[in-house]
């Protein structure tokens, strides 16, 4: 095997700074891995990973079901590289070891193979009929971007589309826009799974497969500008899409661009809310893609909204617990993940626990059911909406 | 790099791991491979060994009940705590690796007796994230700041904080012996029998047998407790430095300032490291720096021509006026030596330099801006300690010696000045390509022979007891003593055997 990162899997010092905030100028402790924390070998933290990439490397560890159970317990979080002082990727060398368990274990383990054998079929990771994606918008007259040039296009995202709890994000966005006098579309039912999961899986065809068929419809649109509802899609599109294939098309967060329409005064909330929440920031929208500003400036633009922040915010955000197949793979760790920052969430006195990605919703909203912790668990966008109304 | 199996009987091994799992249960048992694999060494480019078992103890409990069942069954135990930069933790006869980064209890924090009681998983970081809020500060290395706090007090780790007049930071340990058997150290020997005693003294009415535990690396008892030295945050805190031309004048000024007791801590770096710091803190790339190559392309006992050829920290802590006091009498010392103040032309020409050194300085934080420099691959822990008179000719020695060696990357040098300057501590710092094992072989017989030569020429002495050197059999009758506690506390030798430090080499 010959791994591309050799040299920087071999700067880790084992200093474990890549599992809680440790650099100069922090005042109070915080745990920010979620694998080591709940674990405690080192084999699970971001330094780990890199460890076991020189045991295959040296051909001292073979690559079985036990290895890839450590290397899919990881949310892919990114808080190693966000906190790692050698200029380590731990994350990357995490994936770049998930794709040597799929070339020799022929795909991830457990369910997860499911999602990959769906994306490649059905185009989405739900087993859903292609049929499904655009039923959330029946009766919305929502112009088709293939048939009709639109400024923006919003691309839903499968989980948005089809998981009938998380349509809400969809259908708020859809408010906002014509709220907003924008002219948009959707693909309808040409669109297909941005490849996000099957990327963070290792199943690196799967997730060419899919980016190379959706960056040449796009392109061929002519869109400017892709709109994204999930954390995920926005920054695969944004992050990876490059290197599978020239992009000629921005893309932006819903997040993002609310906030720029509520700075252009194309949105008024005037309805005050009373109500205290605090935000998660999502891993793919915060540490991958460096986007943390939008959604507080949106909560701070809705009237009566109090936002306060947990320990773990911005850089050194707690993952929700749902990404990188984790959910599938493995839900309790998933659970335990979304649990402590359930927990984290209800200490500061919230109401709400806002966030801006529906898989992140999924889980959370998931924990908080099942834990009964007394929060309410709300997208960014549901808050903006009730306050838009009359 | 060279990985090897398990020596152990695979039978032994079994049998241990089954009693192991009955008696803590899979969370803190494991023999998966891969876990296994994280545990065969350190972070240091050295031949690895798989362990059989690793445990990780959440409590002195269940450290107990792992040595009876390995007394009992003669298998090896090898404890690491943050497992980094130490070459005395690797677990070369197999066995079982006790994980002990899962305790991370700061069990107490005394502000009226200054000492602070914590487990062996709690790293720098979080140490002195938990004293600052009460007005102390910690003792710190250039380590990175998850180390185990204990592990590097234990190894006598030399931090750059110290008082100069303590040589250690420890005031007491906890201690469990292979038997189970807990022992603690100190004014804390007598807690069962009044159980209000704190930690307070070192010694007792008995003997003082905390230092048997000190840089025994695991071979003696399993540490399970420590009771830390912590200092005041006095009123202000600075950080003069000054720059001199040659190593000689440095040591000179560390030894008259430390024993006039006007420094709590000074320590000195050379001007390649302090170039690289500079390189490294402003975020910059080595390797594309003209800096960089300069480094590595002189002969590092020249003089630099445009800086100083090293530097020296002097920390201080205290009320406002007698800082500045102090600071007016260290410039004047320097001058008369030939330095000067440096603290302006640092802040201008070096800002990643000064960001470091008031960072940890100052700040009393551990760092990571040096941490990049791990790319560069690991510096071996060329440490001597001499006397002044033989310290400043073993500098020079040791620069060319290990210049003429022909190692890929250059070699430059930090120099403590250790309890009022009765012993100067000098740690050359070679740098070695990670992946390149032809190099690391290169580097670790430099490193042996060094040691040795500067035993011999300049009357040094070592720290570090890595498993390869024996020198329990050069210590005399303090080797045969220790050969005698050795067994005594340890008869089936289950305690880290794989260091070998009372058999020879390995």
């Amino acid at each position: 095997m010959t791994l591309p990162m050799e040299m920087l899997m071999y700067t880790c010092p084992k200093c474990k700074i890549c599992t809680a905030n440790l650099h100069p100028g922090e005042t109070e402790y915080l745990k920010l891995c979620p694998a080591y924390t709940r674990y405690g070998w080192f084999a699970y933290a971001g330094g780990g990973k890199c460890y076991l990439a020189q045991g295959i490397r040296e051909g001292v560890l073979e690559i079985d079901e036990d290895l890839a159970d450590i290397v899919y317990h990881c949310t892919l979080c990114k808080t190693c590289v966000q906190q790692c002082a050698t200029d380590q990727d731990p994350t990357e060398i995490a994936r770049m070891v998930r794709r040597e368990v799929v070339k020799a274990l022929g795909g991830p383990p457990g369910d997860a193979k499911i999602v990959v054998k769906s994306t490649l079929n059905y185009r989405n990771p739900y087993q859903q009929p292609k049929a499904m994606r655009f039923r959330w918008a029946k009766g919305l007259g929502i112009k088709d971007a293939t048939k009709e040039k639109v400024d923006t296009l919003y691309y839903v995202g499968c989980t948005a589309a089809m998981i009938p709890e998380r349509t809400h994000f969809a259908l708020n966005t859809v408010k906002l826009l014509d709220a907003a006098g924008e002219n948009f579309g959707t693909l309808g039912q040409k669109e297909i799974c941005c490849g996000s999961t099957t990327y963070n899986l290792g199943v690196e065809d799967a997730f060419k497969e899919v980016a190379g068929e959706n960056i040449e419809m796009l392109n061929e649109l002519g869109v400017e500008r892709v709109l994204t509802s999930c954390a995920g899609c926005y920054s695969v599109m944004k992050n990876e899409y490059p290197r599978v294939a020239r992009r000629n098309f921005d893309v932006v967060h819903v997040t993002e661009y609310l906030a720029q329409l509520l700075d252009e005064g194309r949105l008024k909330p005037s309805k005050a809310l009373d109500l205290k929440v605090t935000y998660h920031d999502p891993c793919h929208l915060g540490r991958y893609s460096e986007l943390y500003d939008a959604p507080r400036r949106i909560l701070e633009a809705i009237p009566g909204v109090e936002l306060v922040e947990m320990p773990r915010s911005r850089e050194k955000s707690w993952c929700c617990g749902a990404g990188a197949g984790v959910k599938t793979a493995f839900p309790d760790f998933a659970a335990w993940v979304g649990g402590e920052r359930v927990k984290e969430a209800a200490e500061t006195g919230a109401a709400a626990l806002v966030s801006a990605c529906p898989f992140c919703e999924g889980n959370l909203t998931d924990v908080v059911a099942a834990t009964e912790a007394g929060l309410d668990v709300y997208d960014v966008t549901d808050l903006l909406v009730r306050s838009l109304d009359p | 790099m060279r990985v090897l199996e398990s020596p152990l009987d695979s039978k032994l091994a079994e049998r241990a791991t089954a009693e192991l799992l009955e008696a803590l249960g899979e969370e803190k048992v494991t023999t998966r491979r891969a876990i296994l694999f994280t545990y065969s060494g350190t972070a240091l480019p050295l031949p690895k060994t798989m362990p059989d078992v690793v445990v990780r103890p959440k409590t002195v409990e269940d450290v107990q009940v792992v040595l009876r069942i390995a007394d009992r069954l003669v298998v090896p135990v090898t404890p690491i705590s943050s497992g980094t930069l130490e070459p005395s933790v690797f677990p070369r006869a197999g066995g079982i690796v006790l994980d002990m980064y899962g305790m991370d209890e700061i069990v107490e924090i005394n502000t009226d007796a200054a000492y602070a009681v914590i487990e062996p998983g709690v790293g720098i970081g979080k140490f002195v994230r938990a004293i600052r809020p009460h007005g102390f500060r910690a003792t710190l290395g250039s380590y990175p700041p998850g180390n185990s706090v204990l592990g590097n007090y234990h190894l006598k780790g030399h931090g750059s904080h110290r008082a100069s007049g303590i040589d250690s930071e420890v005031l007491g340990l906890e201690v469990v012996l292979p038997d189970g058997t807990i022992v603690r150290t100190g004014s804390k020997a007598f807690e069962d029998r009044y159980p209000g005693i704190g930690w307070h003294a070192q010694w007792g009415p008995l003997p003082d047998l905390r230092g048997i535990f000190l840089n025994a690396c695991g071979t003696l008892g399993i540490i399970t407790k420590m009771a830390a030295r912590i200092y005041a945050l006095n009123d202000v805190q600075a950080l003069p430095v000054m720059g001199f031309d040659s190593y000689g004048d440095a040591v000179e000024f560390m030894k008259v300032v430390s024993r006039a007791n006007l420094v709590e801590h000074c320590v000195t770096w050379h001007w390649g490291l302090y170039t690289i710091m500079n390189i490294l803190a402003s975020g910059g790339n080595v390797e594309d720096s003209s800096d960089y190559l300069k480094i590595f392309m002189t002969e590092p006992w020249e003089h630099p021509g445009d800086r100083p050829y090293c530097l020296t920290l002097n920390i201080m802590t205290g009320y406002e006026d007698d800082v500045d006091t102090h600071t007016r009498l260290l410039e004047k010392v320097a001058k008369g030596l030939g330095g000067r103040p440096m603290n302006d032309e640092l802040v201008e020409r070096f800002p990643g330099t000064w960001d470091y050194f008031k960072t940890h300085g100052i700040d009393h934080e551990p760092c990571t801006h040096f941490m990049k420099g791990f790319g560069l691959g690991y510096g071996f822990m060329h440490i001597l300690y001499a006397e002044p008179k033989d310290v400043v000719p073993l500098e020079r020695f040791g620069l060319e010696f290990i210049w003429n060696r022909g190692l890929q990357y250059g070699t430059t040098y930090y120099s403590h000045c250790l309890d009022q300057g009765r012993s100067i501590f000098l740690r050359l710092t070679p740098f070695v390509d990670p992946v390149d094992e032809a190099e690391h072989e290169k580097a670790l017989s430099i490193y042996h022979d060094y040691i040795e030569e500067g035993m011999k020429r300049y009357g040094a002495s070592t720290i570090r007891y890595d498993g390869i050197v024996n020198y329990v059999d050069r210590a005399g009758g303090f080797g045969e003593l220790l050969k005698r506690i050795k067994k005594a506390i340890d008869p089936n030798n289950i305690l880290n055997p794989g260091l070998k430090m009372y058999e020879g080499g390995w």
